[in-house]
C-alpha cells in the first residue's frame, strides 16, 4: 500500500516536471518557426510551417502529444544534428552510464570503507587523517580534480589517456582507460562525503544502547560494529546515496567538457548553445525521470532496512 | 568456598580523573544473590560494566576481577568477549533502547547462541521459541518474527531476560532492570527473574537505586556512596517517609472552578482501520490552589487526557474550560497552563542555552528584555539554581537539576495550573525526595494547581488532596487520596496499590489475583 503510493508520487512528479518543462520551453518568448524562417519571412510562409510544426495548435494538446510521444519513443529531430533525437542520446548513453556506474563504484567502494575505518578509531589519529583528507576531498571542485589528474597520470606518467572517448568499438579496455580519469573526479568528492556520513552514523549508533547488549551477549566491540551497527546505518547511507545521484548527474556535464568525452553532459551544453530544443526537452526529462526513478528506489528500499518505518500508521 | 565473582580494589577512573569507583571488594558464590543501592552517581553501574568489561569510552578499570579464580579485568577484548553472554550476562534498564531496531526478536534472542557457536541453526531456533515462551511471551502474544517496536517496554524487557539466559550463563549482572517500566510491570518482571534464576541456579548481582527492589530480590545488599562501599549488611525494606505537606488547601466555600472537563472524548485510528477510545466520557474539574492526582496503569488514557485538558489536541466529544475559555483555541493565552514532563533529558532543546529555554513561555506575553530576564532569574532562584545557568546548555546539568530547569520554565510565565506528567519518576530515589519537596513548597508559596498524572499512589499521597483514578479511558474512582488507598472501591485503583512494593503499614491490602505462572520449561 505504502509502496503503491510512493509509486504514485513518482509518476505525478514526472508528469508536473513535464508540463513545467514543456511550458519553459514553448510558451517563453521566441517562436521556433519564426527562428527557422530568420527575419526576412513572409507570414503565409510562416503561418505554414506553423500549421506544418503543429504550434497552431492549443498549448495541452501540443504538451499531451509531446509526452505521450515521449513514452512511446518519439523523441523527435534534433534540429542541430537532423538525426533523430533517440539516436542521438542512445549514442551519447554508453558513454554517460558507464561513467556514471563507474564513478558511483568508487565513491562507495572508497567512501563506506574509509567511513568504518574513521569510525573504528574515533576520535585517534586514523580518524582524523581520513577526516582532514575527506574535508580535502569535499572542498576540491570535481574539475579541477580532473585537471590535476590529467597533470598527473596523463601528461606525467602517461599511463591513462588525457581526453576524448575512442568509442566502445575500439574494444573495452581502452574504452575503461578513457573512463577512469573522469570517474575518479567524479567520485572521489562523492566518497568524501559519503566517508563522513558513514563515520558520523557509526559513531552515533555505536553509542546506543543495543550495540551494548549485543556486546553483552558477547561480540567484540568490531563484531558488533558489522553485525548491528552497520545495518541500523545503512538507511542514512542510502538516503545520502540517493541524493549524490543527481549530483553525479549534474558533475557529469562538468566532467564530461574537462575530459572532452561525448557523453550526456556535453550533449546538454551543446543543445543549450545550439537552441536545440528538442534535445535539450528530451534531455532534461531523461534527467528528471532518472532522478525521480532512483529516489523512488531509495524509498522503497528504506521501507526494506528499517522495520519501523513500515509499521507506522 | 570460594566465590564464583571475586572482585578486589576495583578502580575506575577516567586517565587522570577522579576516581569513579574507588577500591570496591565484594564475592558472590555460585548461585549467590547480591545488590548494590546507591544513588546515580554512587558508581554502581560503573561497577556492574567493569566486571562484563562494557564500560563506556574513555573509563578505565584497575584491581582485581576473578571468574572462578581467573583474572579476566586485563584479558583482550575478544577473550573476554567469549565470556559475556556465556558465562556473564547482563539485563540493562532501558528496554525501549536495549535491542537492535532491525532484528527480529526470535533473531536477537538466538544470538548468544550463534555467537557461541552453539547448536545448529535449527536448533537454535527452537531455542529461542521456548526460551520466549519461558519468559512469558508465547507465539501468540509475540511472535519470534516481531521487531522489537512491535512490543511494549516490559515485553522488550523479557526478550533481554531470554536473550541474557539462552547461552546459559553462570552470572547475571542486571543493572536497574526494572527502572524504566510501570509499578506493574515492574512487579511481573522481578517475579519472573527471581524464578528464572531460583530455577537455574543463577548467581545474580543487582543493581538499583530501589532499596524496595533489592529488598524483595537479594538478602545481601552493598551500599554505595561517591565510588566506595559504605556499608554492607542483609537488605532490609525502605522506611516510608511521611507526607511532605498538609494535604487539605485552605478550605474555601465553593470556589469557582479553574478547569472543568465534561463528557471528553477521544478515540484514535489505529493501523488498519480499527479505532481506540483513548478517552471516553471524562467528567473532571480543578478548582485554583487545589493539587489533584491522576492515576492509571500505562495504556488507561491519562497522557491523551491530558493533551485534551491542555488545549494540545481538541476532543472529539465534550467541553474543556479554562478559566470559561476552550484552551484549544489558538487566540487564547496558554501561559496560565504549563507542564513538566517526565524525562528531563527529552523535554529540553539541547541547543538551547538555559535562559532562552526558561524565556520561551513568555513569548506571547509582550514583556520588554529586562522584565523577561528578571522573570528567568526568579525562576531559577525559586527551583535553587544559580543565576550562571543562563548560559549553560542542558547537558552541562545533571538529571534532577535538569528536571529544575523544567520546573522554572513552567513557572516562568506565573500559571495557575501546572501539569505534571510523572515529574519524578525518571530520577533516582533521593532526587525524587528533593524534587518533591521542591514542589510542595512551590505550590503553597504561589497558590498553584497542580494535576500530577502518576501510576504511583505513595507520590500522589504526598501532593494532592483528591485523585482520580483512570481505566480504559474512563475515571473509574475518585475521592480523597486517603480513602481511596486505604477503601479501594475500583479493581483499577487495588491493581496499582498491590503493585507497590512495600505498602505502607495502614492499608489492609485486598487479595488481588496472582500474576500469571509462566509456562516455564526448564
Amino acid at each position: 500500500m505504502r509502496s503503491l503510493l510512493r509509486i504514485a508520487a513518482a509518476l505525478l512528479t514526472i508528469v508536473l516536471a513535464s508540463v513545467l518543462v514543456f511550458l519553459a520551453l514553448n510558451v517563453l518568448p521566441g517562436d521556433p518557426a519564426a527562428v527557422m524562417l530568420g527575419t526576412e519571412a513572409r507570414p503565409d510562409t510562416l503561418a505554414a510551417l506553423r500549421r506544418q510544426m503543429g504550434l497552431d495548435q492549443p498549448l495541452p494538446l501540443r504538451w499531451w502529444q509531446w509526452l505521450t510521444g515521449l513514452a512511446r519513443g518519439e523523441l523527435g529531430t534534433s534540429h542541430t544534428y537532423g538525426v533523430p533525437v533517440a539516436e542521438l542520446v542512445a549514442a551519447r548513453a554508453v558513454v554517460s552510464l558507464p561513467l556514471a556506474l563507474l564513478a558511483l563504484l568508487i565513491a562507495v567502494g572508497l567512501g563506506i570503507p574509509a567511513g568504518l575505518f574513521a569510525a573504528t578509531r574515533h576520535r585517534r589519529t586514523g580518524d582524523l587523517a581520513t577526516m582532514a583528507v575527506a574535508l580535502v576531498g569535499l572542498s576540491v571542485p570535481a574539475f579541477w580534480i580532473g585537471i590535476l589528474l590529467v597533470l598527473l597520470f596523463a601528461i606525467g606518467l602517461r599511463w591513462l589517456p588525457a581526453g576524448g572517448f575512442p568509442g566502445w568499438g575500439a574494444g573495452i579496455a581502452p574504452g575503461i582507460a578513457a573512463l577512469i580519469l573522469p570517474a575518479i573526479a567524479l567520485g572521489l568528492p562523492q566518497a568524501a562525503v559519503l566517508a563522513r556520513v558513514t563515520r558520523t552514523a557509526i559513531v552515533e549508533i555505536m553509542r546506543l544502547d543495543f550495540v551494548r547488549t549485543a556486546r553483552s551477549f558477547g561480540l567484540t566491540r568490531t563484531e558488533a560494529l558489522r553485525r548491528h551497527a552497520l545495518p541500523n546505518a545503512l538507511p542514512p547511507i542510502v538516503t545520502v546515496l540517493g541524493l549524490q545521484f543527481s549530483f553525479l548527474l549534474a558533475g557529469a556535464v562538468i566532467v564530461e567538457n574537462v575530459f572532452y568525452l561525448p557523453g550526456l553532459g556535453r550533449l546538454v551544453v551543446q543543445s543549450v548553445g545550439g537552441r536545440d530544443l528538442p534535445t535539450l526537452a528530451c534531455l532534461v526529462m531523461l534527467l528528471v525521470t532518472a532522478v525521480v526513478a532512483v529516489n523512488l528506489a531509495v524509498d522503497l528500499l528504506l521501507l526494506r532496512l528499517d522495520p519501523r518505518l513500515r509499521h507506522r500508521g | 568456598m570460594t566465590g564464583l565473582l571475586e572482585v578486589e580494589r576495583l578502580t575506575v577512573r577516567r586517565p587522570g580523573g577522579p576516581p569513579l569507583v574507588r577500591e570496591v571488594s565484594f564475592q558472590v558464590a555460585r548461585g549467590e544473590r547480591l545488590g548494590i543501592v546507591g544513588a546515580s552517581g554512587s558508581g554502581k553501574s560503573l561497577t556492574a560494566l567493569a566486571i562484563a568489561g562494557l564500560l563506556p569510552d574513555g573509563l578505565t578499570a584497575e584491581g582485581s576481577v576473578r571468574l572462578d579464580g581467573r583474572e579476566i579485568l586485563d584479558l583482550p577484548e575478544a577473550e573476554l568477549a567469549r565470556l559475556r553472554g556465556r558465562r556473564i550476562a547482563m539485563v540493562f534498564q532501558e528496554p525501549l533502547t536495549a535491542l537492535d531496531p532491525a532484528r527480529r526478536i526470535g533473531r536477537q534472542v538466538a544470538e548468544p547462541l550463534a555467537i557461541h557457536g552453539l547448536g545448529t541453526s535449527l536448533e537454535r531456533t527452537a531455542r529461542a521459541a521456548a526460551l520466549l515462551r519461558a519468559v512469558g511471551l508465547p507465539p501468540e502474544r509475540a511472535s519470534p518474527d516481531s521487531f522489537p517496536h512491535e512490543l511494549s517496554g516490559g515485553q522488550r524487557q523479557r526478550v533481554l531476560i531470554a536473550a541474557a539466559l539462552a547461552a546459559g550463563p553462570d552470572l547475571l549482572l542486571a543493572d536497574e532492570p526494572t527502572t524504566a517500566l510501570d509499578l506493574v510491570t515492574q512487579r511481573q518482571i522481578l517475579d519472573l527473574l527471581d524464578e528464572l534464576v531460583a530455577a537455574k541456579g543463577l548467581a545474580l548481582l543487582l543493581v538499583s537505586h530501589d532499596e524496595g527492589v533489592i529488598a524483595r530480590m537479594c538478602p545481601h545488599v552493598l551500599v554505595m556512596a561517591g565510588g566506595r562501599i559504605v556499608r554492607a549488611g542483609p537488605a532490609a525494606a525502605p522506611s516510608t517517609a511521611g507526607a511532605v505537606l498538609p494535604p487539605q488547601p485552605p478550605g474555601r466555600a465553593d470556589p469557582p472552578a479553574l478547569l472543568t472537563a465534561s463528557g471528553v472524548s477521544r478515540r484514535y485510528r489505529l493501523p488498519g482501520g480499527a479505532t481506540r477510545q483513548a478517552v471516553d466520557g471524562v467528567d473532571l474539574t480543578i478548582t485554583p490552589g487545589e493539587a489533584v492526582g491522576l492515576v492509571g496503569s500505562s495504556g488507561s488514557g491519562k497522557s491523551t487526557l491530558v493533551r485534551l485538558l491542555t488545549g494540545l489536541e481538541r476532543p472529539d466529544a465534550g467541553v474543556v474550560r479554562l478559566e470559561g475559555r476552550d484552551p484549544a483555541e489558538p487566540a487564547v493565552p496558554r501561559h496560565p497552563v504549563q507542564l513538566v514532563f517526565q524525562d528531563p533529558f527529552d523535554s529540553l532543546d539541547p541547543r538551547w542555552r538555559v535562559g532562552r529555554i526558561l524565556a520561551e513561555p513568555l513569548h506571547g506575553l509582550r514583556l520588554d528584555p529586562a522584565e523577561r530576564h528578571r522573570r528567568v532569574l526568579a525562576a531559577l532562584a525559586e527551583v535553587g539554581l544559580p543565576a550562571e545557568a543562563v548560559g549553560r546548555h542542558p547537558h552541562a546539568f545533571s538529571g534532577g537539576q535538569r528536571q529544575r530547569i523544567a520546573i522554572a520554565r513552567a513557572l516562568v510565565a506565573h500559571p495557575r495550573l501546572v501539569v505534571l506528567d510523572e515529574p519524578i519518576s525518571a530520577l533516582d530515589r533521593a532526587l525524587q525526595e528533593q524534587v518533591l519537596e521542591l514542589l510542595a513548597a512551590l505550590r503553597t508559596r504561589h497558590g498553584l494547581a497542580y494535576l500530577l498524572v502518576s501510576h504511583d499512589l505513595d507520590i500522589v499521597r504526598r501532593l494532592c488532596s483528591r485523585v482520580l483514578v483512570m481505566a480504559e479511558g474512563r475515571i473509574v474512582e475518585e475521592g480523597p487520596v486517603g480513602q481511596v488507598l486505604l477503601q479501594p472501591a475500583s479493581a483499577a485503583a487495588r491493581a496499582l496499590l498491590a503493585a507497590r512494593l512495600a505498602p505502607p503499614a495502614p492499608s489492609p491490602a485486598p487479595p488481588v489475583a496472582p500474576p500469571k505462572a509462566w509456562d516455564y520449561e526448564p
